[in-house]
């Protein structure tokens, strides 16, 4: 039997991908309904296709074999372009794509940035590339990326993710008043080394969650005024954290 | 066969059945227990009289043993069974394990089912009925019970085909991964 299996990280999918990551939080029942589940993913295909009812069982570790690469790293190969859609310049990144970003990541679906992140665009009349409005339907664009080669995703989520801890390290100290830092006095006395250190952070994280809450962000910024809020959406992020750091620095 | 005083003790692979073939495999198997104790466990499951094990003294235990060890099996894979007017079909031209048939296999080790029984009753196929339900759990349980009684010498040769191709596939895995720990 012959299985036209893919050769390489190159030849899978996100939609591959995701799924191939899915499975290796399942405890099979044997080792080889996990590799036929495996082959069927590659395959695009299910377990139970009649395809793998004759196969022989050395044929199937045979494929297996070749595969050894799936236990590699993939070796990321971002593009700027992918089909119809451009990467953005994560510095033009909007308030309310930024807010969506991070929700994406914070429900651990980091692949999920990457409609957001790919725009079309085109060419005014006075020859200025401009972006689509950030109001297309996210689950037709995750549809069409699901069937992008995974290096290329790959390689732009650890783009995007080099350029964020750049971009929060900047503003890290923003909103933090002395009082932040300090741990809680009853602590400190009974805390020593990494009981200590991991103290610390847990009130930093804790202190950052509350502080960096996009409500109160957005309610600071607009006054109050939720009807505000869809404007402020459009608005550059770096613009929107700029205008914050001068508040905090002049206490307005 | 060997003979003890009046009683005849089964020591030969085609003496048994394939139940008996896998209980004796679990005992011998048995870390927790020691070599006699071993032995003894599996006279009994031979249906050897009570009396006559206590009286068993070492000598005797030892001759059963070597007797036991004698057996020389035909490489030879049945390819049928003929069953109340049913056959089953464990190949077609040849033999070949398939994928699907492993898996149950595999499973059925580590559900510790009987290791012999379940392999014959995944591999030897009812006439007439779909892939779909020849791997069903009931249909496989079902069988279980019509091959246990089997003589045990007859399919004795698929565990070992069997067997050997899962220590061939270890033996691969083990190379494969020291192969990659080399190349990091």
């Amino acid at each position: 039997m012959e299985f036209n299996l893919p050769k390489s990280w190159n030849d899978i999918t996100l939609y591959q991908y995701l799924e191939l990551e899915e499975i290796k939080k399942i405890t099979y029942n044997n080792s080889v309904d996990e590799t036929l589940e495996l082959f069927s993913i590659l395959l695009n295909t299910t377990p139970d296709d009649p395809i793998f009812d004759e196969i022989e069982i050395e044929e199937v570790w045979s494929e297996l074999d070749k595969r050894i690469w799936l236990k590699d790293n993939i070796q990321s190969a971002s593009s700027k372009i992918i089909n119809q859609f451009t990467l953005k310049n994560f510095n033009n990144i909007l308030l309310g794509e930024f807010i969506d970003i991070e929700h994406h990541i914070d429900s651990g679906d980091v692949f999920k940035i990457i409609p957001i992140l790919y725009k079309q665009t085109k060419v005014d009349d006075w020859g200025n590339t401009i972006e689509e409005p950030y109001i297309y339907s996210f689950e037709e664009r995750w549809e069409i990326f699901l069937d992008i080669s995974i290096p290329k995703i790959v390689g732009v989520v650890n783009e995007y993710l080099d350029w964020r801890k750049n971009f929060l390290n900047s503003y890290e100290n923003l909103f933090l008043k002395n009082d932040d830092l300090a741990i809680d006095e009853e602590n400190e006395t009974e805390l020593t080394g990494r009981a200590k250190i991991d103290a610390e952070i847990e009130t930093l994280n804790n202190t950052k969650k509350s502080k960096w809450s996009w409500e109160s962000i957005l309610l600071g910024l607009s006054g109050n005024d939720v009807t505000k809020f869809e404007a402020l959406f459009g608005t550059s992020l770096i613009l929107v954290f700029n205008t914050l750091s001068a508040k905090h620095v002049l206490e307005i | 066969m060997y003979k003890l005083k009046n009683y005849e003790v089964r020591t030969s692979l085609s003496e048994i059945t394939i139940e008996e073939f896998d209980k004796i495999s679990v005992i011998l198997n048995d870390e927790s227990l020691m070599s006699i104790e071993k032995y003894l466990d599996v006279l009994d499951v031979l249906k050897v009289p009570s009396h006559i094990i206590d009286d068993l003294d070492s000598a005797e235990l030892l001759a059963i043993i070597q007797d036991f060890s004698k057996y020389k099996y035909e490489d030879n894979l049945k390819q049928t069974i003929e069953l109340d007017g049913f056959i089953y079909k464990a190949w077609e031209t040849e033999p070949k394990l398939k994928a699907r048939d492993m898996a149950l296999i595999e499973q059925g080790i580590k559900e510790r089912k009987s290791f012999m029984l379940n392999l014959i009753s995944v591999l030897f196929k009812k006439d007439g009925l779909t892939n779909r339900e020849h791997w069903t759990q009931a249909h496989i349980k079902y069988k279980m019970s019509l091959f246990k009684d089997l003589n045990a010498a007859d399919y004795y040769p698929y565990v070992v085909w069997v067997s050997q191709k899962i220590m061939n596939r270890i033996e691969t895995t083990v190379n494969n991964s020291e192969i990659k720990e080399e190349e990091k």
